[in-house]
Formats: C-alpha cells, sequence, structure tokens
C-alpha cells in the first residue's frame, strides 16, 4: 500500500483553479521529491494532505485514511515542517518545541537534546528574536523529535545556512533508513538529488513528470565539452545534438540521449584530443519544464 | 541636529496617509458626532429651559460625582461636560494606536528594516508618525471648533477648547512615542500607552469626585479643560503648560531612539525556559497563555476602577438633590424602587460591563489573529482537531469574561461594604449586580465565535453590534428611544435600572442558550472551512 495516493485533486480557490489535475503515489519507506517553482501548487497539495485545506474534488488516501476526515488519527502518524515557520513571539524555542511534541503526541527527550545540539540552537531565546532560519530550526528540531511514520516537508530547509542544511539531510537519510516515508517539497535540486529516490515534477497546478532520477534524466540532455584534432562539422547534421557553439576544434554541445552512438561516431572520425560528459541535472530538466513558460511570458 | 537623521521622512509621510487612510477619518470625524450627541441630548432634555436641566444636574451629587461641576450653563457648557471624557478618550487611543502601528509594529514586522535600507534616517519614522499623528489631531480639533461655533460657541471659545482637545491627543502620541522604545513587542508598547490613558480617566474621575478643582487636574490631561475653561472665563495661559508637558514624551522618543537599535528594545529582551513547564501540553494551555497578560490587564484595570466606584458610591448616593434625569431616566423611576446608596455603583459595574464585552470579542478574535499570522497550521498537523483548537479559546473567552465580572463584583462589593460599614448587608447586592452581566457579555462571545466560524471575512461585524447596543443605551437614556427598541441590547435585560430581586432570571438564562448555540454553530463552521495560510 502507498502511503499517499491522489488521484484526479483538484482545488479552486472561488475562481482560482489552484490545483487542476494532481495525482500522485508515494510509496512507503521512500523519499519521495516533490518539485516546482512558486505559486505552482506544492503547498496547496501538502494543506490538503494535511487537512487543513478541503479539496474541491478527487481521491485521496493517506497512510490509508481520509486526510479530512480522519485528521487527528493520522496525525498522529505524521510530522510536517512548513517553509515559513510562524511562531509566538512570548514563547521561548524550548517552550515551543515541547509544545508542539506534546500536541503530536510526545517526543523523545534524549533525540531533542541531541537534535539541539546537532542544529545549534538556544532553546532559550524567545522566539520573537529568532532569525528565520532559527524559525525554521525550532520546527525541524521538534519534528525530528517525534515519532512517526510519515514526514512531510514543505521547503524546510529556506533560511538554512549550507551547513545546517548538510545535517537535515543527515536527518533525512536516518529517517529513511528507519524505514519511514519522506515527501519532500523543495526547490533546491541538489537536497532533491542527493535524498529522493523518486521525484514528481508540478507545473500549474498538474503533475507533469513523475519518476526515478534515472528515468526523469532519461528524458533530458547531456552536455559534452569536446576538443577534436580537425574540424567536426558534421555534428550539426545529426538529429539529437542541440546548441553547438564552437571556439577553433572546442566544441560544446548538449545531446539527447538516443543521439549518443552517432555523436561519438562523428568525434571518432575528427579525432578526440579531449572530452568531459555532464550528465543530465536537475535543474536542465526543471529548465525544460518551465522554460517554456518563462519564455513565453517574456514574449508577451 | 543632522539633516540626515530625519532623511525620507516626507516619502514616510505620504506612506503611513495612504496606509491609514480608511482609519485616520474615524478617530479624526468621531469627536464631531460625539458632540452632536451629546447637544442633540441636551437640546432634547432642555430646550428653553437649558439652564435649569444643567443646574440640576450640577446640584446631584450623583452626576456630578462622575462628571464634575458643570462651568458653563449653556450649550457650549453641556458639551464641555459631557463630551470632553469621550473625545479625549478617542483622540487618545487614535493617537496611540497610529504612533505605534507606523512605528513597532513596522519595526516588529521587519518593514522598518527594509525601509531603512533605502535613504532613510534614524528619525525619519518616529518623525513621519508623529507628524502623521499631530496632523490628525490638528485637523480634529479644527472640526471641533467648527462644530461648536456652528451649534453656537464663541470662535475663540471653541478655539481655545479645540486645541486643549488637540494637547490631549499630542500628549498620547508622546507618551506612545516612548512606550514604542523600551520592548520589542507593539503589544507591550500598547500595554504601557493604554495603561497611562486608562490612569488617565481614573484620575480625572477621582478629580471629578473631590469637585474638579485639586491637582490632578494639572496631572491627567483628562481633566485640563478644568485649566484652561472654554466658555468659562477662557485661561489661554495654560496651553504653554500643555504644549511643555506634550514635548517632553516627544523629546524623550527622540533620545531613545538614537540610543537603540533597529527592532531593538532599550530593555533587554528577557530569555525564556530551555523546556516547557510539564502542563504546558495542550491548545487550552497555550489559549491560557496567549491571553494571560492583556488578562491580568483588565484584571487590575477593572479593580481599580471599580474600588474608586464603590468607595464613593455609599456616602454620594445618600445625599439629596438628585437630579430629574437620573431619578427618572428612559421615563423610569427606577430610583424610587432602589436603596439610594446602590444608584451609583449600579451605573458603575454598568458601564464597566458594556467594555468587558469589548474583553469578550478581542478574546474571541484572537484564534483569527493566530490564523491570519500563520501560526495554527503547525497546530492544525498534529493531534489537534479543528474544534479542539476553536473551543480551547472559547473556553479562555467564556471563563476570562466570566472572572472579570467575578472579580469585580468582588472587589466592588468589598470596598462598598467597608465603605458603608455594612459589609454583610451590601457584598451580596453588589456581587449579583456584577454577575448578572455574565449572561450579556457572553452572548458577544457566541456572536463573535458564530461570525468567525461562519463568515470569518466579516467577523468584525460583532464590532457593529458592540457599538449599536452602546448607541442603544445612549439614546434610551436621552429618551429618543423607549425600551421595547432597548431591550434589543442583551444588557437590556441586566440594566443598572433593574433591582437585583427583580432581575428577569428567565431571560438571562435565555441568553445563555442563545450564546451556547451561537457558540456551537460556529464551532461547527469552523470544522467545516477552510484555513487561512499563507501563500
Amino acid at each position: 500500500m502507498n502511503a499517499i495516493e491522489i488521484k484526479n485533486l483538484t482545488k479552486s480557490f472561488g475562481k482560482a483553479h489552484v490545483l487542476k489535475d494532481i495525482n500522485l503515489s508515494v510509496k512507503q519507506g521512500e523519499v519521495h521529491g516533490f518539485i516546482g517553482p512558486n505559486g505552482a501548487g506544492k503547498s496547496t497539495t501538502i494543506r490538503i494532505l494535511l487537512g487543513i485545506l478541503r479539496k474541491t474534488s478527487g481521491d485521496i488516501s493517506l497512510l490509508g485514511g481520509d486526510p479530512w476526515k480522519d485528521a487527528v488519527q493520522l496525525h498522529k502518524r505524521l510530522v510536517y515542517v512548513p517553509g515559513d515557520v510562524t511562531l509566538w513571539p512570548d514563547l521561548s524555542g524550548g517552550e515551543t518545541i515541547d509544545l508542539l511534541g506534546r500536541l503530536h503526541g510526545g517526543l523523545n527527550v534524549e533525540r531533542k537534546k541531541q537534535l539541539l545540539e546537532l542544529f545549534q540552537l538556544d532553546p532559550t531565546k524567545k522566539s520573537r528574536t529568532y532569525s528565520k532560519g532559527n524559525r525554521q530550526k525550532v520546527a525541524l528540531v521538534s519534528a525530528f523529535s517525534c515519532e512517526a511514520d510519515l514526514y512531510i516537508f514543505d521547503e524546510p530547509t529556506s533560511g538554512l545556512d549550507p551547513l545546517m542544511e548538510e545535517i537535515f539531510q543527515d536527518c533525512v537519510s536516518e529517517v529513511k533508513k528507519a524505514g519511514k516515508t519522506v515527501l519532500l517539497s523543495s526547490h533546491i535540486l541538489s537536497e532533491v538529488e542527493n535524498l529522493c529516490d523518486r521525484v514528481s515534477i508540478i507545473r500549474q497546478g498538474q503533475i507533469v513528470e513523475t519518476g526515478t532520477l534515472d528515468q526523469l534524466r532519461h528524458l533530458t540532455r547531456s552536455t559534452i565539452n569536446v576538443e577534436t584534432k580537425k574540424s567536426a562539422t558534421r555534428l550539426e547534421e545529426l538529429s539529437g545534438t542541440h546548441g553547438i557553439s564552437q571556439n577553433g576544434f572546442k566544441y560544446r554541445f548538449s545531446i539527447d540521449s538516443n543521439a549518443l552512438n552517432d555523436v561519438m561516431k562523428v568525434l571518432l572520425s575528427a579525432g578526440i584530443n579531449s572530452m568531459t560528459v555532464e550528465p543530465p541535472s536537475l535543474e536542465e530538466l526543471f529548465m525544460r519544464h518551465y522554460g517554456e513558460d518563462i519564455r513565453k511570458k517574456e514574449e508577451n | 541636529m543632522n539633516n540626515k537623521n530625519f532623511a525620507g521622512t516626507g516619502i514616510l509621510f505620504k506612506l503611513f496617509l495612504h496606509r491609514d487612510r480608511f482609519l485616520l477619518p474615524i478617530w479624526i470625524f468621531l469627536p464631531v458626532v460625539l458632540i452632536l450627541i451629546v447637544a442633540s441630548t441636551f437640546s432634547s432634555m432642555g430646550g428653553e429651559g437649558l439652564e435649569n436641566v444643567l443646574l440640576d444636574f450640577d446640584n446631584d451629587p450623583l452626576v456630578s460625582a462622575i462628571l464634575g461641576p458643570v462651568m458653563s450653563f449653556d450649550l457650549t457648557g453641556a458639551i464641555v461636560w459631557r463630551g470632553t471624557s469621550q473625545i479625549a478618550l478617542t483622540l487618545g487611543l487614535g493617537s496611540l494606536f497610529t504612533l505605534i502601528r507606523h512605528t513597532r509594529v513596522d519595526e516588529e514586522t521587519g518593514r522598518s528594516e527594509l525601509i531603512r535600507s533605502y535613504v532613510t534616517g534614524t528619525y525619519a519614522s518616529l518623525t513621519a508618525a508623529l507628524t502623521l499623528t499631530i496632523i490628525g489631531n490638528l485637523i480634529a480639533g479644527i472640526l471641533i471648533a467648527i462644530t461648536i461655533i456652528f451649534l453656537g460657541g464663541s470662535i475663540t471659545s471653541s478655539l481655545l477648547y479645540a486645541i486643549t482637545m488637540v494637547t490631549i491627543g499630542c500628549f498620547f502620541a508622546g507618551i506612545s512615542g516612548v512606550a514604542v522604545q523600551l520592548r520589542e513587542s507593539s503589544g507591550s508598547a500598547r500595554g504601557i500607552s493604554i495603561t497611562v490613558l486608562g490612569l488617565g480617566i481614573l484620575l480625572s474621575i477621582l478629580n471629578n469626585t473631590v469637585g474638579a478643582d485639586s491637582f490632578l487636574n494639572w496631572i491627567t490631561p483628562m481633566a485640563w479643560q478644568r485649566l484652561t475653561q472654554p466658555f468659562a472665563g477662557d485661561n489661554w495661559i495654560y496651553l504653554i503648560y500643555f504644549i511643555i508637558i506634550c514635548a517632553l514624551p516627544i523629546i524623550i522618543s527622540y533620545v531613545l531612539t538614537a540610543r537603540r537599535d533597529l527592532g531593538e528594545g532599550i530593555f533587554i529582551p528577557r530569555s525564556g525556559p530551555k523546556e516547557a513547564s510539564p502542563r504546558f501540553s495542550s491548545p487550552l494551555a497555550l489559549a491560557w497563555r496567549l491571553k494571560k497578560k492583556n488578562f491580568f490587564g483588565w484584571i487590575i484595570a477593572t479593580v481599580l476602577y471599580i474600588v474608586v466606584f464603590a468607595a464613593f458610591s455609599p456616602s454620594l448616593s445618600k445625599t439629596e438633590g438628585m437630579s430629574g434625569w437620573l431619578s427618572n431616566l428612559g421615563g423610569t423611576n427606577w430610583v424610587e424602587d432602589m436603596e439610594l446608596g446602590y444608584v451609583f455603583i449600579s451605573i458603575g459595574i454598568y458601564l464597566m460591563a458594556l467594555f468587558v464585552g469589548i474583553y469578550a470579542i478581542t478574546t474571541v478574535f484572537r484564534l483569527k489573529k493566530e490564523e491570519n499570522e500563520g501560526r495554527i497550521e503547525i497546530l492544525l498537523d498534529k493531534q489537534v482537531s479543528r474544534t479542539k483548537l476553536m473551543r480551547s479559546h472559547l473556553i479562555v473567552a467564556y471563563l476570562f469574561s466570566a472572572t472579570l465580572l467575578l472579580v469585580m463584583g468582588i472587589a466592588g462589593g468589598l470596598a462598598y461594604g467597608i465603605a458603608s460599614g455594612d459589609l454583610g448587608g451590601n457584598f451580596g447586592v453588589i456581587f449579583s449586580m456584577s454577575v448578572s452581566k455574565i449572561p450579556p457579555v457572553w452572548i458577544f462571545v457566541g456572536l463573535s465565535a458564530l461570525l468567525y466560524g461562519l463568515f470569518p471575512r466579516i467577523s468584525e461585524f460583532s464590532w457593529v453590534i458592540w457599538i449599536s447596543c452602546s448607541i442603544l443605551e445612549l439614546t434610551w437614556e436621552a429618551k429618543l428611544i423607549d425600551w421595547s427598541l432597548m431591550s434589543i441590547s442583551p444588557y437590556a435585560y441586566a440594566h443598572y435600572t433593574i433591582q437585583i430581586t427583580e432581575l428577569p432570571y428567565l431571560s438571562l438564562f435565555l441568553l445563555i442558550v442563545i450564546s451556547l448555540l451561537f457558540t456551537t454553530i460556529g464551532l461547527l463552521g469552523f470544522k467545516n472551512r477552510n484555513i487561512q495560510t499563507k501563500a
């Protein structure tokens, strides 16, 4: 059984159709990346999963239950960290962590102490004085101190420095090792690449791509930098090469993954001095999906 | 003085003015409305014989204990006598909210940081906010003067009165100017400023009970019209004193601004406990914690207020010479039925109960604030149902508002009992007067819960209802409406003209039932609606 199963989910606020058709399945025990640009519908989807917002239509199963009707029972088994944590200005960080943990149904005090050390958070400060990063830490410490089957993170590391980002990644890896399920919404793509087994890409309220990173990489292009002994102009005649730039006998271009054989034949016949191949990155995948939107906007 | 410290003041002033384009007119125009209400009330009461009506009031020990002696016996005198405290309260509150909104609130939300990264000086925000507040007061003053001149006041006296009122507003602008420097939260600044305002009102009432010619005239701005005496001698010279008193806090606020960092207060923030106490583990505990400070503020204010009222009541009410207006309120002869000593205190308790209605509404709307600021999102993902969350805040609203009235009953009963020398005979009556106001106050808890749960966008309508009830009270007292209309207000069922032995228990019980019904509907609405979240 999947931890999260969403079919044909829609959500409208009045005339604004924020979610048009969301289909998402997160398998038990996997770390699932949920990526997309601002305003694509990531947070709305997550808030529907938490029973904070009500769906307009569609089917959702969360840990086998209905996220709206069974919210309280389901919340025993999940923790959530939002991307922009707002705290009570008059409560200290320590009080907030304890309160949130107790409202979840109890937290592991030892684990909390370790996490406070790891994240270097001073729990005696009033929440009013915390920076954005420190507010995120309060939510993260509280979440990782709790026992849960499902961890939902909505851009959890916004405002964290790279050191803390790494500690977050360690915590997620540990959780994964323990066989728990994680849904990680993010637009820090390196974070997703490091952690996620599978990725779903959302665009304008629709899931446009789902798969393992390898599967997704297959959809995109590698970049080749090559220096040849003689001219390799025939590259341009191949159908799978794109954006060739030339400087003497140095070439830089991207290729579709199925064109690799043909390209190599041409290069070999021209004689290779040096060559590097950059694997397709999530960034490029991202740009491939959204670059179009940006271009359209520029034209308008 | 260095010019660069004031860079950007003009632009900020325009920004603040734009942000306040709807709020500012409210407190600027309200004094005019108040003057017109007072004028129409007295015109309807006195007509040709207004002088006699005022003489009657002036001889009434009870009325003059609350409002002090009348200074001139015509319509303008009536306006000064009856309207000053409301005008001072309006301008005081308007000034302090406006100033805090554009200084500490901006710092708290981080807007000031953005502003200060542009070409703006240390004093720019404070100066722009002070300018806006003072200009607001000046316009209010001009409107006050025009209104009174229109009603037949002399130009010079009307101006003097208006300027006196303007200085009161400016004084509280200065006070809140200092208050915002002290701590890093706007709530604390508001608390300090409102405390000073409340103290001013309390001292002015105290001043009135001793005949309004004590040194308190100098201390509390709420009694400044007793110094300048517009329409009754016109002592312009005191304005110099007022201006000095207004300038002092303003100067202090500039000195303090220069000495602190942006976003910080003069006092270093206290650190909190490393761990939460074991009992801090439910939405109810959180709701209690969030409202605790404010609640204790109300308790202190209520106790101070009622003790002053109760201590003077027994001696005042027993004296002869009650005015016809008071003993014949709204066409009743309630004073004949009520034991004379209770007349004064029953009005005092009633007035405070009206204000506890405000407390009830704000306490329910604290949940709305939590929702708007995105803090209930991290509660609803826990084992906290919507019903449980809202219920926690409502329990606190019900309990705290009732506790305020209980405490007022106990403190008032004790003070009155001791002052009258008959604690056993009086305590129960005073206590019941206060406690009988619980059902009408609870109506406002229920109403606010209903609106917030079902229609969060128009939940502010609760305030309209509260204001309507206050206006009903005023118009009924002025005999403009009769009791059948007055009884729309829930407060009518525990009205100060009703004797304790004749309280309509069934109606009061029904008020509680209605309140609980409203609450239930509100809870159901909240359970089934979307939560407002940040994008």
